[in-house]
């Protein structure tokens, strides 16, 4: 419907991929996950509301990540999300899953 | 995947604090980027987007979309509805009564014909057609027809019951009679207690509705004792709750073995054909094995039941009887025989109600959605989806229907006990569970979504097929006027007409039967006889002492005031709750060959009972007291028996014989009477025979008698013979009904039909003129700046009237049309249901299509009369 903020190059799915990405290293809130993507893919990722938290929900609703209350560093309170089991492996199947278009693609830009 | 329905269901019973929770979380991130943009220089409002629209499709992560929208419609539907509460009450009002007529109807059918009997698997059972045997043919069949896990005779009869067991408070009960097999072939589980065995002759198994009533479902209740007429039984076991035996509409409250009233040498004979037969097939072994395995021992069974003594042109007519095996699932019943055609009619006919209500809310919802138009153009153009809309209407009709059927399966409930009450009489106890279950909601649920998609559908297409332009620039100026040309609100007006016709002509056709019925002679006055109905030997009068009984009861009867004449008698006026008893008489001596069809009726009367009922004697005389058990017997016969037999001699002093060898009896007609019908008022009229009751004590054995008496006042006189029957034997129960009573009760079907016919048929018209008025009053309205403008013009309101009224006419001619040719088409199947009447009568015909033309025109009366007083001035402006 062209009103959605997700930058029109991010493959379908990976926006997904992503997110699980950065909750590895450990819990986040919402505007953490959106920072920390802008700021590792310097700058150019900006992943907006509209398709932030649609895909946070739809993570909950897969139960592979599970969102927690708690406090921000400026003592708001904000929702921190987790990875769980599932997530962890869900995120290792997409990644390989990814891996593997993301070499395909290659060796077609590549050929002779 | 069910986690993830499970996690999605939770998420919906806590649906606000999540969308809390989501709101919370988003204002947070918003906060953040607002602090950061400042930081920044920038400014921070356009950098969220559509906030509401991200919280959407946040939230619709969630929900499904189809259900989340269906509950949108739902509650659309219910504003705009209560918004046009005139409109909403209507169709409500229409689905209701077609819905309420419909379920009525099925639920007795459902009850009486298509359920199972409420045993284990019901569909390995089989009855024997015919449908009545001996008891030495069962016995035979059971030894001879190794097919059946279990085979059982029943029967079911009323009889007087006490269930106190000390015969003081005899009360009418029907009560189940079969040979023990019934437990183990219907596999009965008894609530306590256990079956009766083949050597048990006193033992019964009551109902668990008697043991809750009576014994207040204590288990001491086995072991007690129960009198059924003058017999006692100890009571061995209680049936399960629910189970009702073997026959749809009948629930005896005892089953009793048949040995139990009955001697062994009653069992013993072979003449008497009066069991049922019922037997649950073994495993593995097919309906038609089991046929063709009857029909190879049959010839075996009935040779081997034959009466040593049985003259050879009987004994060919026994040996010619047939059987054969038919399902069983759902019992066999004289009730369904009785009423299942009935019902079958009335099911033909609710369907027909249902068509007309679905074609008049069809037009209610073509109306309203021609008047939205121009909404749903709009809506269309703003870029809702067709489908979406088309939903829409749909849901909106699904509330509709769905909420006038919920009130009409309340009201058809009711009204199936009301249609039992009405169907019980004196004689038949009708016993069905009227009570909706699954069944019948599922059937509704059924029903609502025919009725929404049937009467919704139409109108929804034809709305949302309409091109945008034509809706929005609509301004109450649509198309031609009338029947220039055809659109589905005529169609379906003229649908309506059609159908409600062949309800109209099915209602006069069965008033025209009833009125037939009715106007018969019955020969007696029916309105002045009281018939009284004692069960003496109920009570344990045998023998000498119930002729003294019988006896007493005529003297004191005579004796009272009030009473202008008394008698006696085996069969009272119109008997066809009692019987018939019919016999081959010999004239003069004379055999005839066996071919000859001589079976005359007979019945038995004391002197006086010709004077007591009203029928004239012609010639001779009446029975009088002389006419002793010693003296000669005579006989007198009616005018029928005498234009049959003696055509062109004089009756009088000839002599008919009855029964051979010993038993026979030769009879001098001493007396010719009127004619009177003998069971029922529709009967041809029968040959009958009157025999002195004094004449015949021997031929009747302990059977009771009736009495008859005349009085100008038959309800004084009635208390009167209830305390003379107490007086005489406070045991004995009695029935005390007038002939007029009893002819009520004898036409039970066919006033029910006729009733039933008519309301439906009224309800058709009534629904057919709506839909009429409707249609009219909708053009006039819309057509209001062209009629003002003809009128301006110097039309003259009288040819304006005319103008609608043709139109009314002309749609009214062509359903009357349909209709006509669709009454003519199904009269077929209702031809055995009527009395001397064809299913075309043009009288009935002709009274239903006058009806229909009058109501038609009347209906479109008020809405021309309207358009023809309408001012031009007012007219013209409306619009422009």
């Amino acid at each position: 419907m062209g009103l959605t903020n997700q930058p029109p190059d991010l493959l379908p799915g990976t926006l997904d991929l992503l997110i699980l990405r950065t909750l590895v290293a450990g819990p986040l809130h919402g505007y953490g996950i959106a920072e920390r993507l802008k700021v590792i893919s310097e700058d150019v990722l900006h992943v907006g509301e509209s398709s932030l938290y649609p895909a946070l929900q739809r993570l909950l609703l897969n139960g592979w990540v599970k969102g927690e209350w708690g406090a921000s560093e400026n003592n708001r309170r904000a929702r921190f999300y987790t990875l769980t089991a599932a997530g962890r492996k869900r995120l290792a199947a997409e990644r390989q899953e990814f891996e593997r278009l993301v070499f395909a693609i290659q060796r077609v830009l590549d050929m002779a | 995947m069910l986690m993830r329905f499970l996690r999605r269901l939770h998420y919906w019973l806590d649906a606000r604090r999540r969308a809390a929770d989501l709101a919370e979380e988003m204002a947070f991130h918003r906060a953040m980027l607002a602090r950061r943009s400042l930081g920044e220089g920038g400014s921070g409002g356009r950098a969220f987007g559509n906030t509401t629209l991200a919280a959407e499709d946040a939230r619709a992560v969630w929900v499904w979309r189809w259900a989340e929208d269906a509950w949108q419609d739902g509650r659309y539907a219910v504003r705009s509805m209560l918004r046009q509460p005139a409109f909403a009450a209507i169709a409500l009002a229409i689905v209701a009564l077609a819905t309420a007529a419909v379920t009525c109807v099925a639920g007795l059918f459902d009850g009486l014909v298509v359920r199972s009997l409420p045993v284990e698997r019901a569909d390995r059972l089989v009855w024997f057609r015919d449908p009545s045997f001996s008891y030495p043919i069962l016995t035979q069949v059971q030894s001879n027809l190794p097919v059946f896990e279990g085979l059982f005779g029943w029967t079911i009869e009323r009889a007087y019951v006490d269930w106190t067991g000390k015969g003081t408070q005899l009360v009418s009960t029907d009560l189940l009679e079969a040979t023990p097999e019934i437990f183990p072939t219907l596999r009965i589980k008894l609530a306590i207690g256990r079956p009766f065995e083949a050597q048990d002759t006193t033992a019964a198994v009551i109902s668990h509705q008697v043991w809750t009533r009576h014994f207040g479902a204590e288990p001491s209740a086995i072991g007690r004792t129960i009198r059924v007429g003058d017999r006692a039984f100890t009571i061995a076991g209680v049936t399960p709750a629910g189970f009702f035996g073997v026959a749809p509409g009948l629930a005896p409250d005892v089953i009793l073995p048949v040995s139990g009233r009955h001697t062994a040498a009653d069992l013993a004979a072979t003449t008497s054909a009066w069991l049922h037969l019922m037997g649950r097939l073994k495993d593995g072994i097919g309906i038609e094995q089991a046929d063709a395995a009857l029909q190879a021992v049959w010839p075996a069974v009935m040779a081997s039941t034959t009466n040593p003594g049985m003259p050879d042109e009987r004994r060919a007519v026994y040996m010619a009887r047939k059987t054969g095996l038919e399902p069983g699932r759902a019992g066999f019943s004289r009730v369904r025989n009785r009423f299942g055609e009935p019902l079958q009619l009335l099911m033909g006919l609710v369907t027909l109600l249902l068509a007309v209500a679905c074609a008049s809310v069809a037009n209610l919802l073509l109306a309203r959605g021609v008047a939205r138009r121009r909404e749903i153009s709009v809506r269309l153009a703003i870029g809702a989806r067709r489908t979406r809309v088309f939903r829409q209407l749909l849901t909106e009709a699904l509330v509709l229907t769905s909420a006038g059927a919920a009130i009409g399966l309340l009201i058809g409930s009711w009204a199936s006990a009301l249609l039992v009450s009405v169907m019980t009489t004196t004689r038949e106890h009708l016993a069905l569970d009227t009570d909706p279950g699954w069944r019948m909601a599922a059937f509704t649920v059924a029903l609502v979504g025919f009725i929404s998609l049937v009467s919704a559908l139409p109108p929804a297409l034809k709305v949302t097929r309409g091109d945008l332009t034509g809706g929005l620039k609509e301004t109450g100026r649509p198309g031609p006027l009338l029947l220039r040309h055809w659109s589905a609100g005529k169609i379906l007006v003229a649908v309506q007409v059609a159908l409600a016709l062949v309800l109209l002509c099915g209602a006069a056709v069965f008033q025209r039967s009833l009125s037939h019925v009715l106007s018969q002679d019955p020969g007696v006055d029916a309105d002045r006889i009281l018939v009284v109905v004692p069960d003496a030997t109920a009570a344990g009068h045998k023998g000498p002492a119930l002729n003294a009984f019988n006896e007493q009861l005529l003297d004191r009867l005579r004796a009272l005031p009030g009473a202008q004449s008394s008698s006696l008698s085996w069969m009272p006026p119109i008997s066809s709750d009692m019987g018939n008893w019919t016999q081959r008489i010999t004239i003069d001596g004379i055999a005839l060959p066996p071919t000859d069809d001589r079976f005359v009726y007979f019945n038995a009367v004391s002197p006086r009972y010709f004077e007591t009922v009203g029928m004239a004697l012609r010639r001779g005389r009446d029975i009088v007291d002389s006419d002793t058990a010693g003296a000669p017997g005579v006989v007198v016969v009616n005018e029928a028996l005498t234009r049959r037999f003696f055509p062109d001699r004089g009756a009088l002093g000839h002599r008919i014989s009855i029964g051979k060898g010993a038993s026979r009896q030769d009879l001098e007609i001493v007396g010719i009477v009127q004619d009177a019908k003998y069971r029922t008022l529709q009967e041809p009229q029968r040959s009958i025979a009157y025999l002195a009751t004094a004449q015949t004590q021997e031929l009747r054995g302990d059977r009771n008698l009736v009495a008859e008496v005349r009085a100008t006042d038959v309800t004084a006189i009635g208390t009167a013979v209830r305390t003379v029957v107490r007086d005489l034997d406070p045991r004995v129960p009695v029935r005390i009904e007038t002939v007029a009573q009893r002819i009520r009760e004898s036409t039970i079907n066919e006033r029910l039909i006729a009733a039933l016919a008519g309301a439906l048929g009224g309800a058709a018209l009534l629904l057919a003129c709506a839909g009429l008025y409707g249609l009219l009053a909708c053009a006039v309205s819309r057509h209001a700046a062209e009629i003002g403008l003809r009128i301006a013009l110097g039309a003259r309101p009288v040819s304006v009237l005319w103008m609608f009224q043709r139109e009314s006419l002309v749609l009214a001619g062509l359903g009357i049309a349909a209709g006509l040719a669709g009454a003519l088409g199904l009269g077929r199947f209702v031809r055995a249901m009527l009395f001397q009447v064809t299913p075309a009568d043009p009288l009935a015909l002709a009274a239903a299509v006058a009806v229909m033309l009058l109501v038609a025109s009347a209906a479109a009366f008020v809405p021309a009369r309207r358009a023809a007083s309408l001012d031009p001035v007012v007219a013209l402006k409306r619009d422009s």
